[in-house]
């Protein structure tokens, strides 16, 4: 029962191996240190600080959608 | 991120109550949202097989495992062996990216030290490729899935370069020869002669005589059986069943220490320093140290066999399926119930209900510890709850009386 979210990066730092990435309007800093080639616009999915893998944009609409039927986004986010 | 966002993955808050350098009470309260599975409702068997991976993807294979077996089960659907074996396999490989997240990212933190990525990146890359060779037409954890019967010897070499990580990384000899170690004496002189993360983690557990920190007598859960399941889950407050689960009456532990009990290696560490830190940090390693056999066993024999029965177990009514996955950190249990294809119940018991329980082996083993500052206690805390391993992150209270 390890939930994992998606978020779009928006920011890159390569030199440190983190990135930016948004869920709505909301930011958080993650590792990329264990996925490869993360480019600006890639959605990742994150837990505990790091990202885990690349998906589609539309695998990370449908998770997220599934993550507002379930109430679990507050709407500040979406 | 802020809070909104937090609270999708939930936390594990845990106070501890110290009195003259002594714990003696914990509080252990989660927000973990085990409501989630109720968003399946009304969806049909692909729709769920696709996102659950997606939602739970931390241990989302053993989560795809989990749901197929059910769906397969409540649809009447057999399980051949081979499909079996080779889903089985891929559960392994992500209990092995678990491990190693365990020992390579999160064991040099508690050491002070800076995390190896390097390790945990390398077998996300080995996991798909694993994958692609044994399902090469893809959707493994869909019903009706089949291996490839015969391999171009991809999985070999996925296999073959998982063992050369694990020496190089991990134990600094074949892991097979490693697994050979019986005693504790063997086990700390190993500890002492490397310099990877895992024995300097040992070593600094035996130094600081912590070897049987946390030691209580919670026992391990067994197998459990479809009747008593479809029993607990199919009752209208199941949900308290799902979030603080006892078996007759008691708390039980499911994780990687209670399924290597039987090695060698981790009944002498038990033996000498009972069911403590230093036991559930030499079973994580003797698990991961045995995986490259397992996925020599299981996902290279793929020889078709005469399909199995239909695994829906008689006990269970029509429509109903429920799978048993020993996943990363301990018994994953899915429920299924289908009404005309589409699902009309979902539930999800995961090991870190039992494991994390108020009264279960996390609360039971940090009653008791001692230290001599509150850093000193700090710590202790943090190698317990780590080598138990909550699947979410968890916030630490410590209140003097």
């Amino acid at each position: 029962m390890c939930l994992a979210i998606p978020g779009k990066v928006v920011e890159i730092d390569e030199a440190a191996d983190m990135a930016t990435v948004s869920v709505g309007n909301v930011r958080k800093e993650v590792s990329t240190a264990l996925v490869e080639d993360v480019a600006l616009g890639d959605y990742l999915l994150i837990h505990v600080g790091y990202a885990l893998n690349k998906i589609s944009e539309e695998e990370a609409a449908n998770t997220l959608k599934l993550f507002e039927e379930a109430g679990m986004l507050a709407e500040e986010v979406l | 991120m802020g809070n909104a966002v937090g609270n999708i993955e939930g936390r594990l808050d845990i106070g501890l109550q110290l009195s003259e350098g002594i714990v003696t009470g914990v509080d252990i309260r989660s927000s973990r949202p085990l409501q989630t599975p109720r968003i399946f409702i009304g969806k049909r068997v692909e729709e769920l097989l696709q996102t659950l991976p997606l939602l739970y993807s931390v241990c989302g294979t053993a989560q795809a495992h989990a749901a197929v077996s059910a769906c397969e089960q409540a649809l009447g659907l057999a399980e051949p062996e081979s499909t079996h074996g080779a889903r089985e396999a891929l559960v392994w490989l992500e209990t092995a990216k678990e491990h190693l997240w365990r020992v390579l990212l999160e064991w040099p933190g508690l050491l002070g030290l800076p995390p190896a990525t390097t390790g945990v990146g390398e077998v996300m890359q080995l996991i798909q490729r694993f994958r692609v060779a044994l399902f090469p037409q893809g959707r493994p954890f869909m019903p009706g899935a089949r291996p490839v019967a015969a391999g171009d010897g991809t999985a070999e070499t996925v296999i073959a370069e998982f063992d050369r990580l694990l020496r190089e990384q991990v134990f600094g000899l074949p892991p097979a020869q490693w697994l050979e170690l019986e005693d504790v004496a063997g086990l700390l002189r190993w500890a002492e002669d490397n310099a990877s993360p895992a024995a300097r983690m040992l070593q600094r557990v035996h130094d600081n005589g912590w070897s049987g920190l946390g030691c209580c007598p919670v026992g391990a859960l067994p197998r459990l059986e479809t009747p008593f399941l479809l029993e607990q889950l199919q009752r209208a407050d199941a949900q308290r069943f799902i979030a603080a689960p006892q078996l007759a009456g008691e708390c039980r532990e499911t994780t990687p220490f209670t399924r290597a009990l039987g090695h060698p290696l981790v009944a002498a560490v038990v033996a000498a320093d009972g069911s403590g830190l230093l036991a559930r940090l030499t079973a994580r390693l003797v698990e991961l140290a045995g995986i490259p056999g397992r996925l020599r066993a299981l996902g290279l024999s793929q020889e078709e066999t005469a399909d199995a029965d239909p695994a829906r177990e008689p006990v269970l009514p029509a429509g109903n399926g429920i799978a048993q996955v020993e996943a990363a950190r301990g018994l994953l249990v899915h429920r299924v119930v289908l009404q005309e294809e589409r699902i009309a119940r979902y539930q999800i018991l995961a090991p870190t209900e039992w494991n994390f329980h108020p009264d279960g082996v996390l609360a039971e083993g940090l009653k008791g510890l001692q230290a001599d500052s509150m850093d000193d206690l700090h710590q202790q805390a943090a190698l317990l709850i780590n080598a138990i391993d909550p699947c979410v992150g968890y916030e630490l209270r410590i209140e003097q009386d």
